[in-house]
């Protein structure tokens, strides 16, 4: 399976003398080209910066990123820019358009920066897949949330990157809408062998993904291929153990919400609590 | 909820660094005008008041000036037993004669006359008699009064600026004595101290009345000091009548308000200018402060919800932002005053630096700039953040969180609808003013400039529609996808761009009516004078003063010199017209080749014995003289019977008035030992530059004068007026600075507020350079879209005042383009180093961190 970007002892870390903060702790980590990869973890487990780094969006403290054969910690300022333009993609939780731009213009912004010509064809089928057709000529604020993200989608995959990288992609988003934008990112690794990052917090998205990984304070303490509900549930317990409780007592997560825990094997999950709580939490976070 | 407000202040600092800047800047603008326009005004005042007595006496022929005797006429003079009259009379404290002249010039260690170019030169008679209101008149201020006949006080600008010093050898030019070396005893000044450019030197009376009178005894005015409990106005009656006829007794105050007037007429303009120029400078303030406070509020939005939401009313979320806003305010207008006052001072040093110096004043801090720049500071920044405060607090909690810290979108509403109608109305009382016949045409200008500037800023964003749409192709073309978020970035907030690109509209509309009043002044007068200048050699005297007539003589015994022509100036009246006028002496042939007057009819040639007089035609046409007609020319030498022989249009270079005579009639009836210009000739293929020389030489002992040659000449006239415009360019530099910084302020905070969405634009692919021109096209955008309305509306008044002007003699409209295209080019330059900081900015913001700011 060929790598796609890949991490050596990736370290970061905040603050300087008492109040450094390790975010990153000496990880390892391999994307595998043409896997749909989630990165879960609770709060502050340093899965957003691992995210980060990753898409040389930061520079880490100590390591090594490479994206394919590039070795992102020695490039400079505008090349860097440049193979973030060219050759990776974002959706951002929140605040992904610019608000001046329409739809069909924030799709094309990477290539219009860059002064390359629009490949039509393809544009004409993610707009197709997304279902934006009507859509095009609107400006963000015309639009719903989840149209939104559809169209920050779009623009990830618009430049044909080696990588998309989705920073809680449905995260602000109802359960309809996440659940339009987690099987478009489905998809567009199925049909289009697209390379795809997601970090998330909510077990529901990460349950899309080939490939789950695992982060807690700062290290990768698990990983799960093809996961089942089941494994996936029991890496939850692992990620969010309640300290007061006996083994077997119901996980109460950190922000307050009960993990689903009690629900027979095969039952669906409960998502909509998860995504309130993740709405509640946003919004509390500001 | 207040200590949480001034905390929350506190915490912002750049934040409140910048918009106390805007108002800052604002009040500065304001305070520094008023400043300057008191200093100004005060200089005058003091000026006048302190160099008049408690009741003067002058001789009418003279006129109410005071300061000078009217070239020509040899005056009656007041002798001792008239002071003595006067001396005796009740409620007299003191009687001082005055003798004086204002062709007095102290020349530098070169021999050359160093006074600023048409500022009199002083010399009188020494008295320190106290003047009006108790105020002390002419006081020493080092070393002692003039003594001896060969012992002179100078005023102390004058002392430092020829680097003299007590107890040296100075040396004078005198209006009729040539160059005369005296000692230096002192420095003295009167009143307030300011001379208003002029010289002052102060001779003993005996000195005094030789170098004006000819030596003759007595005074042409007196200076009287009342006793403290005299009524000034009861002692001027009784002065009245102690003196002979034909002399004006008048009080201080009289005599103040007369000279005032005559001042006004020619500060008119520059206090008017100056009232309007402060008008300007509130409107610019305004609209920097109401810019600003929109920005912030809008970006405090999040912030004021969160009170909101843990329970603060929507009075308390009011409150805190007026307390915030008064804070500022109170701290931006503190600075401005300060700013302001800096201002003036360089203002004042920027026009000593130009060679206008407005005399020994200082720029104080007046009530009025104190009131003013509170009033402003506070009041205009209160109810520029009460509107957006009221919307904040307005906004239901859960939705301003959610949104991002930005301003919406603004709607333009009816306002710009307003701003085209006054356009309207403003355009239409300029044509009213220029096309048709109404009485007072320069109001109805003034008053349809103004509103036409008013209608322009509200509707700033309308009318530039156009031209930002142009640009945004012209970018779009030029720099593909950044041009084109330029410009989207431009339209955003199309108020906002509207009131910062209309402040540097507001200067530049400025800037581009003085460049074409300039211009076609200029013009006109270069023209004129060129038409009109006749001969080779223009010998003329500096401060408009006349000269010794024997300057001619000698001027044509220079080799190489064909012919001289003098022409003499003074002052006559025919019998039966009431006011005198300007009497014009010299030969016929003198006056058909040396002048380019225009004959409407006759000559001036005798005919049938009788000594022939040239009328003006309007003159003749006002008084109902007409060719043929004998009248009597009235002059203080004497009555000469007239024939009008001839009549002519005015409006040649030299100052011909209304009357023209020969020589001989112009000696009959009044003092012809002093002439106002030679016109030179030179005898065919004659060395220029020698006989320049030669003429040089000639002049040696008259300093006061300078032989130009023709094309010199009208050089150095037309210098005269760059000067006085190189003034204004400076006053108006202070507007366009101050809207420079408006730009960097505004485009600084819209940044800002852009964070997040560069953060995601560099996320996305844009590189720092990309940013760095994005921001910079838009602040280039904002900068030419001000530039480009300010000069169109500039060619609008400046074409509309100079056909205003048409009577005052700027026959021409001169609109220099090439000036024009420069003023929008370097305000593209300009856009683009406002746009450094913001710019630098932006491109320097973590994408990660960008991205993540609320």
């Amino acid at each position: 399976m060929t790598i796609a970007a890949r991490a050596e002892g990736l370290t970061k870390t905040y603050g300087t003398g008492d109040a450094v903060v390790t975010a990153l702790d000496s990880v390892d980590f391999e994307i595998h080209a043409g896997e749909f990869t989630a990165i879960m973890g609770p709060s502050g487990s340093g899965k957003s910066t691992l995210m980060h780094l990753m898409a040389a969006l930061d520079s880490p403290t100590s390591g090594d990123v490479w994206i394919g054969d590039t070795a992102v910690g020695t490039l400079a300022d505008t090349p860097l820019t440049e193979l973030r333009r060219d050759r990776i993609g974002f959706i951002f939780q929140a605040f992904n358009l610019v608000p001046t731009l329409s739809a069909r213009e924030n799709i094309v912004l990477p290539l219009s920066i860059a002064g390359k010509k629009v490949d039509e064809e393809w544009f004409d089928r993610i707009v197709e897949v997304l279902g934006l057709g009507d859509r095009l000529t609107h400006k963000p604020t015309q639009l719903s949330g989840g149209q939104q993200q559809r169209v920050a989608c779009a623009r990830a995959l618009m430049n044909r990157p080696d990588i998309v990288f989705g920073d809680e992609p449905t995260g602000n988003l109802d359960s309809a809408a996440a659940t339009e934008v987690l099987g478009f990112l489905r998809r567009s690794v199925d049909e289009f062998g697209q390379t795809v990052v997601m970090v998330t917090h909510d077990a529901h998205a990460a349950s899309y993904a080939d490939r789950i990984v695992f982060l807690r304070d700062g290290r990768i303490i698990h990983e799960l291929r093809d996961a089942t509900q089941d494994e996936l549930l029991s890496a939850m317990y692992m990620l969010y153990p309640r300290q007061d409780l006996a083994e077997d007592g119901p996980v109460v997560y950190r922000d307050g919400g009960t993990a689903p825990t009690r629900g027979p094997v095969g039952e669906e999950l409960p998502e909509e609590s998860t995504i309130e709580r993740s709405i509640a939490r946003r919004a509390l976070l500001g | 909820m207040l200590q949480a407000t001034l905390k929350s202040v506190w915490a912002r600092k750049l934040r409140l660094i910048m918009s106390a800047l805007s108002i800052v800047l604002g009040v500065a603008f304001v305070a520094g005008s008023l400043m300057f326009t008191n200093m100004l005004s005060n200089s005058f005042d003091s000026l006048v008041r302190g160099a008049l007595g408690d009741v003067n006496v002058v001789a009418e022929a003279t006129g109410v000036s005071g300061f000078e005797t009217n070239p020509g006429v040899p005056p009656t003079l007041l002798g001792d037993t008239d002071i003595a009259a006067v001396r005796a009379l009740d409620g007299v404290a003191r009687v001082e004669p005055m003798v004086s002249n204002s062709s007095v010039y102290p020349l530098d260690a070169d021999g050359r006359v160093f006074a600023f170019p048409g500022a009199p030169g002083l010399g009188m008679n020494w008295q320190d008699a106290t003047s009006a209101d108790g105020v002390a008149g002419a006081r020493i201020i080092e070393g002692r009064a003039p003594e001896a006949e060969d012992e002179v006080v100078l005023d102390p600008s004058t002392v430092e600026r020829g680097g003299y010093e007590i107890g040296q050898k100075v040396d004078v030019a005198t209006p009729r004595n040539g160059v005369r070396s005296y000692t230096l005893v002192g420095t003295g000044t009167y009143g307030a101290g300011t001379t208003v450019g002029a010289s002052y030197v102060f001779f003993t009376l005996k000195e005094a009345q030789l170098i004006t009178q000819d030596g003759q005894p007595g005074a042409y005015g007196l200076w009287v000091q009342t006793t403290p409990d005299a009524d000034p106005a009861a002692v001027a009656q009784e002065v009245d009548g102690v003196l002979p006829d034909g002399f004006l007794v008048q009080t201080a105050d009289e005599m103040s308000g007369d000279i005032e007037e005559q001042l006004n007429v020619g500060l008119g303009f520059v206090n008017i200018f100056l009232l309007v120029f402060a008008g300007i400078a509130l409107l610019v303030a305004a609209l920097l402060i109401l810019n600003t406070f929109s920005i912030l509020v809008a970006q405090r939005a999040r912030e004021l919800a969160l009170f909101r939401a843990i329970g603060a009313t929507r009075r308390q979320v009011r409150t805190s932002v007026l307390v915030e806003a008064l804070f500022i305010g109170l701290v931006g207008a503190t600075l401005g005053l300060l700013l302001g006052y800096g201002l003036a001072w360089g203002i004042l040093a920027m026009m000593r630096a130009f060679g206008v110096d407005p005399g020994d004043v200082t720029p104080s801090i007046t009530w009025q700039a104190v009131v003013a720049s509170y009033a402003i500071g506070i009041l205009i920044t209160l109810i520029a953040a009460y509107l957006p405060a009221r919307r904040a607090s307005a906004t239901r909690p859960v939705e301003a969180m959610a949104s991002a810290a930005q301003s919406g979108p603004e709607k333009l509403g009816g306002l710009p609808l307003l701003g085209v109608a006054l356009i309207e109305l403003g355009v239409a009382a300029i044509v009213i003013a220029v096309w048709l016949k109404v009485p007072q045409p320069l109001v109805w200008f003034g008053l349809g400039a103004a509103v036409l500037l008013v209608g322009m800023v509200i509707a700033a964003a309308v009318v530039g529609g156009p031209l930002i749409w142009a640009f945004g192709k012209l970018f779009r073309a030029m720099f593909g996808e950044v041009g084109k978020l330029a410009q989207l970035n431009s339209v955003r907030q199309p108020r906002r761009t509207a009131a910062t690109a209309a402040t540097l509209m507001i200067g530049l509309a400025l800037v581009t009516t003085v460049a074409i009043i300039a211009a076609s002044t200029t013009t006109s007068i270069r023209e004129r004078l060129s038409e009109d200048q006749r001969g080779d050699f223009v010998i003329s005297p500096i401060g408009y003063q006349p000269f010794d007539a024997k300057v001619a003589d000698r001027a044509r015994e220079v080799d190489g010199v064909e012919t001289v022509y003098a022409g003499y100036r003074g002052a006559a009246q025919i019998q039966g017209v009431e006011a005198p006028s300007v009497l014009f002496g010299m030969t016929p042939e003198a006056l058909e080749r040396g002048t380019s007057l225009q004959l409407v009819a006759g000559a001036l040639s005798e005919n049938g014995g009788e000594a022939p007089i040239v009328l003006s035609a309007d003159y003749a046409t006002e008084h109902g003289f007409t060719l043929g007609q004998i009248i009597d020319l009235v002059g203080p030498l004497g009555t000469v019977p007239v024939l009008v022989t001839g009549l002519h249009n005015e409006g040649a270079a030299m100052p011909i008035g209304d009357l023209v005579v020969t020589p001989e009639t112009f000696a009959a009836v009044t003092d012809a030992s002093m002439v106002q210009q030679l016109v030179v000739f030179t005898a065919d293929g004659a060395d220029p530059a020698a006989v320049k020389a030669g003429l040089e030489a000639a002049t040696k002992d008259t300093p006061t004068v300078v032989v130009n040659d023709v094309q010199e000449f009208v050089q150095s006239r037309v210098a005269q007026f760059d000067q006085i415009f190189s003034t204004l360019y400076a006053l108006l530099a202070l507007a366009v600075v101050i809207s420079v910084l408006g730009i960097v302020n505004t485009l600084g905070l819209s940044v800002m507020e852009r964070t997040r969405e560069v953060g995601l634009l560099r996320a996305v692919g844009m590189t720092r350079p990309q940013v760095r021109r994005m921001v910079t096209l838009e602040a280039v955008m904002v900068a030419v879209l001000g530039a480009v309305l300010g000069v169109v509306l500039g060619i609008v008044f400046g074409a509309a005042l100079v056909s205003l002007l048409r009577e005052q003699g700027i026959d021409r409209l001169v609109i220099p383009w090439v000036q024009l295209l420069i003023f929008v080019v370097v305000a593209a330059v300009v856009g683009v180093l406002a746009a450094i900081a913001p710019a630098r900015r932006a491109s320097r913001q973590p994408v990660l961190e960008s991205i993540a700011t609320d």
